[in-house]
């Protein structure tokens, strides 16, 4: 008996210490057909998060061969989200998230305290929810004005910008502020509800994207699930793991897609009426289930969550009385796959002239795993795209973010966008700077200051 | 501490008998503190075993909550009593027969309730169904056979402990 007791010990302490995932071929889960291995079902799923220790001076990401890379801002506040105005102004999403959830199980305050370090490194500057704007108007990569356009906002991600109006996707609700281009340094007056979005006491995926239309009349907002797998109940999902579609003048919404566990970064193929969208897949099914992966969303389309994933593969963790055949059944299968947790939560298009072996394809942030031994994301890559869709193998742009020797993380990827110039912009939330990558030796050729630039404020 | 409060409750409930017959009061609050403690695991271990069933009859999560907090708490309250168990062993008389049995089945479920909590940690129905509730059921039993085996045999000692607890027994 007392045998017994003593295997079985062992046998959990194996289980528990067990820290290499499979021999697995990655690439077989990039593309249009990634390899799905069986879910598993753990005793502690894989785990291994890179706290955060940030940049030291001369310290740079790793680009790829033929590029630049350069810090175009430092020390901001959690930056999450780019977005580049008509007049070349860059407009920076920095956001604390909501407060924590409320603990239901005693696993949560053990997850939040695991990832949290992940987030942020010791000394750095505090998150904040702020959008602060960085003119870089000779193109140089050193700003003449960075400043704190909109302060004390509520865990914003996406932002867009139309007819003299400042869009903002703050997590509970999309609000607008009047704003001329070049206006103004600081926006004071507090943004008016536009419409509300699901966030509530639990809001587990806080962040909100948002696009505008080709035509600019109508917005789409991306709501990530409200759990991992509908731990937090089904009432916490009601219209989550969702693109919006709102109406821009008038507020009203209704579902575009659903079952897109946590989508981000919107946005439409250049020159189409095509949206992608880059999607957080499930946890806790493997360290190789299920791929993350960018797909172009179709009006009324169904992607599986919760019930499956890619396509009609089921989910074992939904109770068997909520189950839907009929939902798996319609699941349409998303169109690329990029990689087990790589945490993708940045998208852009490139049209950029800089870039020419980069034209059409897309660029993606890819934030990094913690559910898999071996870690996956922490980079920016590239997917080409022929006639419009994805074709071809994914391909490194930047790494470098994670200290691989100490298993840390000195930066994490998220949003991409590219300035007036067409270099490549990436904010960095853990590292909290806002990267330029250009072509090796590249100047800007020409330097306009755009109309509107008065800078007001000393550089930082 | 607990064992002086352990010794008042004997001194309380047995006011008749003279305080130089008792047994040393480490023993005896060590084994009270066993007799308490060893009550809780059994009972939320129970508990947790029929929140299982009710979550696999209505999948509604209140009851797979339920269930994992049980576990902890039958986790944490029988790791202490796991304590005073083995402090009563070894201040006690030796010679008590059972208490291998007793301590080898309380080890083993608790140690499979220390695997289960992790089962229950999972998300969804798999924290539940099948692992979940079978590790429930099997915790149970081990705790119901080894608690029985524990009381009944330490009510019959191979060697009466004092004069004074051998007249209490009987």
């Amino acid at each position: 008996m007392n045998r017994a007791a003593l295997l079985l010990t062992a046998a959990l302490i194996a289980s528990l210490s067990g820290c290499n995932d499979p021999a697995f071929d990655e690439n077989s889960q990039v593309g249009p057909n990634p390899a799905l291995p069986d879910p598993k079902a753990f005793l502690l799923p894989p785990i291994n998060v890179s706290n955060g220790i940030g940049w030291k001076d001369n310290q740079l990401p790793t680009v790829a061969p033929g590029l630049a890379i350069k810090a175009l801002a430092i020390n901001l506040a959690h930056p999450r989200f780019l977005y580049t105005l008509p007049n070349g102004d860059i407009l920076v999403v920095q956001a604390k998230g909501p407060p924590p959830e409320p603990i239901k199980r005693p696993k949560d305050p053990i997850t939040s305290i695991i990832k949290g370090k992940a987030s942020s490194y010791p000394g750095g500057t505090k998150s904040a929810s702020r959008i602060t704007l960085i003119r870089d108007a000779n193109g140089d990569g050193v700003p003449e004005l960075v400043t704190t356009l909109v302060d004390k906002l509520k865990s914003p991600f996406g932002v867009a910008w139309i007819d003299n109006t400042l869009y903002v996707a703050n997590t509970d609700g999309v609000v607008t502020f009047p704003y001329a281009l070049g206006s103004t340094t600081e926006i004071k007056q507090p943004g008016k509800l536009l419409t509300p979005l699901p966030a509530g006491v639990i809001d587990h995926h806080w962040t909100k994207s948002l696009v505008l239309s080709p035509d600019g009349q109508r917005l789409y907002a991306t709501v990530g699930s409200n759990s991992n797998i509908i731990e937090n109940g089904w009432d916490a999902e009601i219209n989550r793991a969702s693109v919006l579609e709102i109406d821009r003048a008038s507020g009203r919404w209704r579902l575009f897609a659903t079952g897109l566990r946590n989508p981000n970064s919107p946005v439409f193929y250049p020159g189409t009426n095509d949206l992608y969208v880059v999607v957080n897949e499930r946890d806790e099914l493997g360290a190789h289930l299920v791929p993350d992966y960018m797909t172009r969303v179709q009006d009324g389309g169904f992607y599986g969550w919760p019930y499956s994933y890619y396509g009609q593969h089921e989910d074992p963790r939904i109770a068997p009385p909520d189950r839907r055949p009929d939902l798996v059944a319609k699941a349409i299968k998303p169109d690329y796959a990029l990689g087990s947790h790589v945490a993708a939560l940045g998208l852009a298009f490139s049209t950029s002239p800089l870039f020419p072996q980069y034209k059409g394809g897309a660029f993606i942030g890819e934030h990094g795993s913690w559910d898999r031994y071996s870690p996956s994301g922490y980079k920016v890559s590239f997917v080409p795209f022929v006639n419009g869709r994805p074709s071809g193998m994914k391909q490194d742009v930047v790494t470098g973010f994670r200290d691989a020797d100490h298993g840390k993380s000195r930066g994490r990827p998220v949003g991409v966008a590219f300035d007036r110039f067409g270099a490549l912009l990436l904010a960095d939330d853990v590292g909290n700077r806002v990267w330029r990558v250009t072509p090796a030796g590249w100047t800007a050729a020409a330097p306009s200051a755009s109309p509107a630039a008065k800078p007001t404020m000393a550089a930082r | 501490m607990a064992e002086e409060v352990a010794e008042r409750r004997v001194e309380d409930r047995r006011p008749e008998e003279g305080r130089s017959s008792l047994p040393s009061t480490a023993k005896s609050g060590a084994s009270a503190l066993h007799r308490f403690l060893g009550g809780f695991p059994t009972a939320f271990f129970t508990l947790a075993l029929i929140t299982d069933y009710e979550y696999l009859q209505t999948a509604n999560l209140m009851w797979q909550y339920f269930s994992i907090w049980l576990i902890v708490a039958a986790l944490i309250t029988g790791g202490l009593a796991v304590l005073a168990g083995v402090v009563d062993w070894a201040t006690g008389p030796r010679g008590r027969r059972g208490f291998g049995w007793h301590f080898g089945l309380t080890i083993l479920a608790l140690l499979l309730g220390l695997l289960n909590a992790f089962v229950h940690s999972r998300d969804g129905w798999t924290a539940v169904v099948p692992e979940g509730t079978l590790l429930s059921l099997v915790v149970v039993i081990l705790l119901y056979v080894g608690g029985f085996i524990g009381a009944i045999l330490d009510r019959r000692p191979a060697v009466a402990r004092t004069t004074s607890d051998a007249e209490y027994v009987a």
